[in-house]
């Protein structure tokens, strides 16, 4: 797993950048006139790690899907920005999507487990097995490469459905309350190697989650979101530094910046 | 491959043995008439001496049935594909296939002899209808319930129709395909049987069904018994054999105990 020393730290190379996001008027109604988005606005910038916080049900992984294009607006927009949104080399895709648990299919090894993006887009098998090793490299699986879902634990299938999402060199990465399952020690080393990937990559990343300490530790910028219909309650941004390891969850500085967030929080559960 | 050995043979056949020698004994000390219900010993002297013939009409049985299950597995999986593709298709259809699942294959069987003349279509034919349904209701129960989430995945990385049915909606739709493919085949042993009883010929190795009446007729009831213990081993083997399968196809799926 990458243990990197602070010395590694330099913002990812600018080719690669990461996807910058505008939305506007975002508005989403399910059947049975549940309002889920009303007139939502929000942006991002290329290479922002973003945590967002809100009561369940408010309308968060809707937001994600929206994004992704899972799902159509009725109104308002969702417009990616930057040259990495619309161009995308081979075996390349610009958006990836990481569910609340792992998803993986119980019939193929870990190794055609990641590989599955590239091959729904036509990728050779060669190419494509070579770029799943390589993603099952970032997330420190090559052990596990040939194993199968039910011989990996819950933390190693979380990390194949990482690695799943990484193996088509996403500029932007939505995850959904994504370590929710795991045990706490499990999902804070899932942690560390998450704010690692980004930095040695660059992409933007948007991080829905439920802990407070998980998106002080790993985001640059907080939002939190009010019952439904989601409006956006607050937008801080956390001043801790960006080499961030273990030793950090402990210091008055982080309790300072997750008590912020904490505070948001609870006012859009009353 | 331990597994497989003494642990997995031994405890039915402890209860098998005991259970025919309770039978054997109760039966002897009760001084049941043969020809109502004969003891375990004078049923395993019938298959005895009639070994050949009964032999043989297990092959003939066993033959008329894969028939019947083969077409059930095959068409059935096909029309719960065809079912799954859309809402309107399945409540258009649907309705007519439960009608399998309610025929009574006794009344319908003479139908299929005018239908088709008595003989093996006529037979294979009984055991698909009253097989087919478990393979539709249970594939179509896989394949309708797919992970959203992958499915969702799928979508994400541009897959086609095609591409999911192949790729996710058929292979995790598996578990259910199986069991409904393990109903069937034993659906398809009892099918078989009542259709040999009104649609065989007579020939030279007339199926376990017609064993069956030609023991009633004489008076045999060991023989019939014998008959009956063949057809149960039939319906044994084929289980058996779809387990087989489910195990190999499914061998990733839960970790190894």
């Amino acid at each position: 797993m990458p243990t990197t020393p602070p010395a590694r730290i330099s913002p990812a190379a600018s080719a690669a950048a990461g996807i910058g996001i505008e939305i506007r008027g975002l508005s989403r109604t399910f059947a049975g006139n549940v309002q889920v988005l009303s007139k939502l606005d929000l942006s991002v910038s290329a290479g922002e790690f973003l945590a967002i916080l809100g009561p369940s049900g408010c309308g968060k992984s809707t937001l994600l899907r929206l994004i992704a294009g899972l799902d159509r607006p009725d109104s308002g927009s969702v417009r990616l920005l930057g040259d990495a949104a619309s161009a995308a080399g081979a075996g390349q895709l610009p958006v990836a999507y990481v569910f609340q648990d792992a998803h993986l299919l119980p019939w193929r090894s870990v190794m055609h487990n990641v590989a599955l993006p590239l091959e729904l887009m036509g990728q050779a098998k060669a190419a494509r097995l070579q770029a799943a090793a390589a993603a099952i490299a970032k997330v420190g699986l090559i052990d596990a490469m040939r194993r199968y879902p039910s011989q990996l634990s819950g933390g190693m299938r979380m990390r194949v459905s990482l690695a799943r999402a990484l193996v088509t060199r996403p500029r932007l990465l939505l995850l959904d309350e994504p370590f929710a399952a795991l045990d706490e020690i499990t999902r804070q080393r899932l942690d560390e190697d998450l704010r690692q990937l980004w930095m040695d990559s660059g992409m933007t990343v948007l991080f829905v989650t439920h802990s407070t300490p998980e998106a002080t530790f790993l985001a640059q910028r907080a939002v939190v979101f009010s019952g439904r219909p989601a409006r956006l309650l607050a937008d801080m941004s956390i001043h801790l530094p960006p080499w961030r390891d273990a030793a950090l969850r402990g210091t008055s500085q982080f309790a300072a910046a997750s008590e912020g967030i904490y505070r948001a929080l609870r006012q859009s559960q009353s | 491959m331990k597994r497989w050995g003494l642990a997995i043979i031994l405890p039915p056949l402890l209860s098998f043995v005991l259970v025919m020698g309770l039978a054997e004994i109760l039966l002897r000390q009760l001084q049941v008439p043969e020809y109502l219900l004969p003891a375990p010993s004078a049923v395993f002297a019938a298959a005895a001496e009639y070994w050949r013939e009964l032999a043989g009409s297990l092959l003939t049985t066993l033959w008329a049935t894969c028939l019947g299950f083969a077409a059930s597995a095959i068409l059935g999986l096909l029309l719960a594909v065809l079912l799954s593709t859309s809402l309107w298709v399945q409540r258009a259809v649907y309705p007519y296939m439960i009608f399998f699942q309610t025929v009574p294959i006794i009344a319908i069987a003479p139908l299929l002899v005018i239908w088709l003349g008595p003989g093996l279509p006529a037979v294979a034919l009984a055991a698909f209808i009253v097989s087919i349904f478990p393979v539709i209701a249970n594939s179509l129960g896989g394949l309708l319930s797919t992970d959203p989430a992958l499915v969702d995945l799928f979508r994400l990385y541009g897959a086609g129709r095609l591409a999911t049915l192949w790729k996710l909606k058929l292979p995790s739709a598996l578990p259910n395909i199986l069991t409904g493919l393990r109903i069937a085949a034993g659906l398809a042993v009892v099918g078989t049987i009542v259709g040999e009883f009104v649609a065989s010929v007579l020939g030279e190795n007339p199926g376990l069904g017609v064993l069956i009446l030609i023991a009633k007729r004489q008076g045999r009831t060991d023989l019939l018994f014998a008959a009956v213990l063949a057809a149960s081993l039939l319906g044994l083997i084929l289980f058996a054999l779809v387990n087989g399968l489910s195990r190999l196809l499914l061998r990733h799926w839960t970790p190894a105990r």
